[in-house]
């Protein structure tokens, strides 16, 4: 189920059958895919008068508020403009998740949003008000290319977002983007087998931490023409 | 009896060849008559149908012979797919260098046999010399745009050409 915090009212909070039908209130947000920056963190407040504001994050503290910017839904088609970035953003609303992409003059990248409250970090548990930090690796398996996607010369992205049980285990995966069909399936496995480590002494059964991961599809051009002696 | 002839060339010379080496089906392999009709080369019908079943030496052998009898009365055309048969089954031994030198043989007489130009990229293939390769099955493409040998083909190089990796990334 997906709620809305903030500073609106219930009105607004409660979302129809786990659909984000509408951005308004605040959302913790994760920016990625540009390679300089790595992931971002931002606070996204949309407001009722249709105007945005993103407070950007270091280390959980808010470093600067930019600028008031306008968005506009049409036919579920959320955008608006980052003008401090040069990028814009768009989502499609009635989704499970209040994600999508972002472009500028020359890079792509994604973005996604837990609903939040603001200062506890994206994936802070509200409900248990349990402590925040990293949950630790302890086994990690690394997908397998697709054969195919390399002789089709496929790149691509996949970001899955799921929950994590007290004893480390991963459940209730759910795709945020899939750049391609090929890389589906490796992703989702690599992820079901890998296993956080244990992060409450005891195990409670309704108690899980959620968490997001990337896998990004490279191929390297290695190929160097033999030389060839007459 | 010439258009009795050509069939059987078609049969049985388009039998083989990067089909085979790739691990596909061979095409028209169904189509194969069980009885020579015509006047056909007996040496370069059987030759191919050796080098199709995996018998490389013998085909080599047997082409090689039916390309010396019938020189005088084969057409370019004819002749130009009986090299393209011997490129076939030197690349299929892994001589690279032996299939190239029949291959081009085959692509002066007859430039536009795509069997030659994939023939031929597949010995490029070996050779790791894969721009080569890539022109050819880019010529082949002209030809016979779609064809699955082309696609394989072309996957095998990038295969070979590309490094995969897969970066992960926690978002915690």
């Amino acid at each position: 189920m997906v709620i809305l915090y903030g500073n609106f009212s219930t009105a607004y909070s409660q979302q129809n059958e786990d659909q984000v039908n509408t951005p308004l209130g605040q959302w913790n947000c994760v920016i990625y895919g540009n390679p300089l920056l790595g992931d971002e963190r931002s606070h996204f407040n949309f407001s009722t008068n249709n105007f945005l504001r993103i407070t950007r994050l270091i280390d959980g503290e808010a470093t600067s508020n930019s600028v008031d910017m306008e968005y506009r839904i049409e036919n579920y088609a959320l955008t608006f403009y980052d003008p401090v970035t040069g990028r814009t953003f768009k989502a499609q609303l009635g989704g499970y998740t209040l994600s999508g992409e972002w472009r500028s003059r020359t890079e792509l990248g994604g973005w996604w949003c837990s609903p939040g409250e603001g200062g506890e970090g994206i994936f802070s548990n509200l409900e248990t008000e349990i402590p925040i930090g990293r949950v630790d690796l302890e086994t990690t398996v690394i997908p397998t290319y697709p054969l195919q996607a390399i002789h089709n010369i496929t790149q691509g992205r996949v970001v899955i977002c799921f929950n994590v049980t007290t004893t480390g285990n991963v459940i209730n995966p759910n795709f945020i983007e899939v750049s391609d069909e090929l890389f589906r399936a490796p992703s989702l496995d690599a992820l079901m087998r890998s296993k956080y480590k244990s992060w409450l002494p005891v195990d409670e059964n309704d108690v899980f931490r959620s968490a997001c991961r990337s896998f990004i599809y490279r191929l390297d051009y290695v190929y160097r023409e033999p030389v060839l002696i007459e | 009896m010439r258009s009795l002839k050509f069939i059987f060339y078609q049969k049985y010379y388009f039998l083989v060849m990067l089909s085979q080496l790739l691990s596909l089906e061979l095409y028209a392999q169904s189509e194969t008559p069980s009885t020579v009709i015509g006047t056909g080369n007996a040496f370069l019908s059987t030759g191919s149908f050796a080098i199709s079943i995996g018998q490389y030496d013998e085909g080599i052998r047997l082409t090689e012979l039916g390309i010396d009898q019938g020189s005088l009365n084969m057409t370019d055309r004819d002749k130009a797919v009986a090299l393209s048969n011997l490129c076939a089954a030197y690349a299929a031994k892994g001589d690279a260098a032996a299939a190239i030198k029949r291959c081009n043989e085959s692509i002066v007489l007859t430039s536009n046999n795509w069997r030659s130009y994939i023939n031929r990229a597949y010995a490029y293939f070996l050779l790791n010399q894969l721009t080569e390769a890539r022109l050819d099955i880019d010529a082949t493409n002209a030809l016979n745009p779609g064809s699955r040998q082309v696609i394989q083909l072309r996957g095998m190089i990038n295969e070979k050409a590309y490094q995969p990796r897969v970066i992960m990334e926690d978002h915690q």
